[in-house]
């Protein structure tokens, strides 16, 4: 195919198929993106619950200090001894103090640890807000950010003590990783307060997270920690995570294939219609020269001397084709004439050459001076039905019109038609073999008076001949046809009307002579 | 004679009832396209060897020259040919052909045809 701009259908269908990918693909990425987030979501809830898991356990160590300082009557140097061991200045505890709050404010009792940053003011406004109850309280973050402190008051707690611890915050200098194993594939960072603000950043794992992330508080005592989390892996898997590269991959190369699909075919088609075209105007073309061809086969026909002669012939309905019929008439010295009818077997060129050898044939051994049977015997050699599968039916008569006779002969031929006065009859003929068969007996003449006023049709099977008929009902057909008045074109109009089938496949010729 | 297409599948078939005798059936509607489809099986045929042969062309429905023409040439294959099974249109046609003597077709009967 040459290079030309594609067709307008196919680019529209490249654009449709690419536009519906995109869409696809963008629903995709969302829908995965949706999951994701769920997942994560989930993850990162579970990780901030366990965190804030850890909140009951250091309530309860705070509140056994408590009681413990409670039931020595806040000894400090018992509290001391109980709560040392547990500092650590990585640990929860850095440092642990013990208050008792009064209508005054709040009294340091003991302390035991890194000393406390929450003092002073802050450390009053802090612990008025302190009541006994359930809940851990916590300070906000002290120091820049390094450390925070939480206060735990038992409920029920009479003697008003306070336990208050403080915690080294480990900073985003110092990040940690948490190693609770469900968690491990996530990157977690740790807020205090609602909002994952950077100034209270508390923990964070190395790398933090980053990407796509979720974010959960959760209560913490009584504020709350904020947990920002991202996932290491693709959370829904590694297919789930391509999948819309894999959309847009396969819509591509299907947009590309469609598109390349209808612009083939509507290049096909348009080469099958101009080839449709050019086969018209061939079969137009070609039936037009086998119309000339046979117009030029065969011969005017002369008026003769005495003798009024019509002459048809008319392609079968195909046409394509050239036929075998012919007819021809030969004049002969004496004021005699030959006439012939023939009907080669078969169609096409091979028909039409043997048809042409016949013919001419038959002019030269008349013209030799040649008997009308002795010219039938003759050609028999020019065609053999073994070698060429073909035969011809020849009818050939002389007409002598001052001794008024007419001597006929017919190989393989139907008889031909006469009409007079009387009416009409075909000729009672002895049919020898088509010429191309052999001959079982010398070809027989009939001789048969040619009173003036006759009418004679002589004629090939076309004219006759129907699909599952016997030939003797076109006979009659052609009989009653012929038994018309008028000049001799009349009848032999009347006869190519009245017998020959319409649409008829066969040639037909006729050849009519008034004397 | 020219054949149109469609109808009944031609067809053409032969036995061997004695070494030296062939008998041939024949069917359908002979025209030239389907007797081209069934050029091998008239090829096989005509290189077969006998003295006598009888065609049956009872199951003949149509034929049109090229058939008239075949039937020509399976009897010049052999010494003497009888052609039988003729109905009426088959028969009228082969005696205006003036061929009834040489495919050796044989008799009308006596009691008239349906």
């Amino acid at each position: 195919m040459t290079a030309r701009a594609p067709r307008p259908l196919s680019v529209a269908v490249l654009i449709l198929t690419l536009v519906l990918t995109a869409v696809l693909t963008v629903l995709t990425a969302a829908t995965r993106d949706h999951s994701t987030e769920g997942l994560l979501t989930g993850q990162v809830q579970q990780a901030a619950v366990t965190i804030g898991g850890q909140v009951p356990t250091v309530q309860a160590q705070l509140a056994d200090a408590v009681q413990v300082a409670t039931a020595t009557n806040a000894q400090p140097a018992v509290f001391k001894r109980f709560v040392t061991p547990k500092l650590s200045a990585a640990g929860p505890f850095a440092a642990m103090s013990l208050w008792r709050l009064g209508p005054g404010g709040a009294r340091e009792l003991a302390h035991s640890g890194q000393p406390l940053v929450l003092a002073g003011s802050a450390a009053q406004h802090f612990f008025a807000s302190v009541h006994p109850s359930t809940t851990l309280y916590f300070t906000n973050l002290l120091a820049g950010g390094s450390r925070f402190g939480y206060a735990e008051m038992p409920p029920g707690d009479r003697a008003h003590l306070v336990v208050y611890a403080e915690r080294n915050v480990p900073g985003p200098t110092h990040p940690v990783t948490i190693n609770s194993s469900p968690f491990s594939d996530l990157r977690l960072a740790l807020y205090f307060g609602p909002r994952a603000d950077r100034a209270a950043l508390l923990e964070t794992t190395a790398p933090g997270p980053s990407g796509q992330t979720a974010t959960v508080t959760i209560p913490f005592g009584d504020k709350a920690l904020t947990v920002v989390g991202s996932a290491t892996d693709e959370l829904g898997g590694a297919l789930l995570g391509a999948l819309p590269w894999i959309v847009l991959g396969v819509g591509v190369v299907l947009a590309l294939t469609s598109a390349s699909t209808v612009e083939y075919v509507m290049r096909r088609r348009v080469l099958a219609e101009q080839y449709a075209i050019e086969n018209a105007r061939l079969y137009r073309e070609q039936r037009g020269l086998v119309a000339a061809f046979q117009h030029a086969l065969l011969p005017e026909v002369h008026p003769l001397a005495e003798v009024d002669v019509a002459a048809r012939y008319v392609a079968g309905v195909r046409a394509v084709d050239v036929g075998g019929d012919w007819y021809d008439l030969i004049e002969t010295h004496g004021g005699r004439c030959v006439l012939v009818v023939g009907d080669v077997s078969g169609r096409g060129l091979p028909a039409a050459t043997t048809m042409a050898a016949l013919r001419y044939a038959i002019r030269a051994y008349i013209e030799q001076g040649d008997d009308i049977d002795t010219v039938l015997t003759k050609i028999g050699a020019l065609i053999d039905v073994d070698r060429d599968a073909s035969f011809a039916t020849v009818l050939i008569g002389e007409l002598d019109t001052k001794q008024r006779s007419l001597r006929l002969a017919s190989a393989g031929h139907l008889p031909p038609l006469l009409v007079d006065a009387e009416g009409a009859h075909f000729v009672e003929l002895d049919v020898a073999a088509p010429i191309g068969v052999r001959q079982h007996r010398p070809i027989a003449v009939t001789t048969i008076p040619a009173a003036p006023g006759m009418t004679f049709i002589a004629y090939s099977d076309g004219l006759v001949e129907r699909r599952s008929e016997v030939i003797d009902t076109g006979l009659e057909r052609l009989r009653n046809a012929a038994r018309v008045p008028g000049s001799l074109e009349d009848v032999v109009d009347a006869v190519m009307t009245g017998a020959r089938e319409e649409d008829c496949e066969d040639d037909t010729v006729v050849l009519a002579l008034r004397w | 004679m020219v054949g149109a297409a469609g109808g009944t599948a031609a067809w053409i078939s032969w036995s061997r009832p004695s070494p030296d005798a062939v008998r041939v059936e024949l069917g359908g509607d002979l025209d030239l396209a389907s007797l081209r489809r069934l050029e091998n099986e008239i090829a096989l045929l005509l290189a077969s060897a006998g003295e006598r042969v009888e065609i049956d062309v009872s199951a003949v429905v149509f034929l049109d020259s090229s058939a008239i023409a075949l039937l020509v040439r399976i009897a010049n294959h052999f010494a003497t040919a009888s052609l039988v099974g003729a109905s009426g249109i088959v028969r009228r046609t082969i005696d205006a052909l003036g061929l009834g003597e040489h495919l050796g077709l044989a008799a009308p009967p006596t009691e008239p045809a349906p």
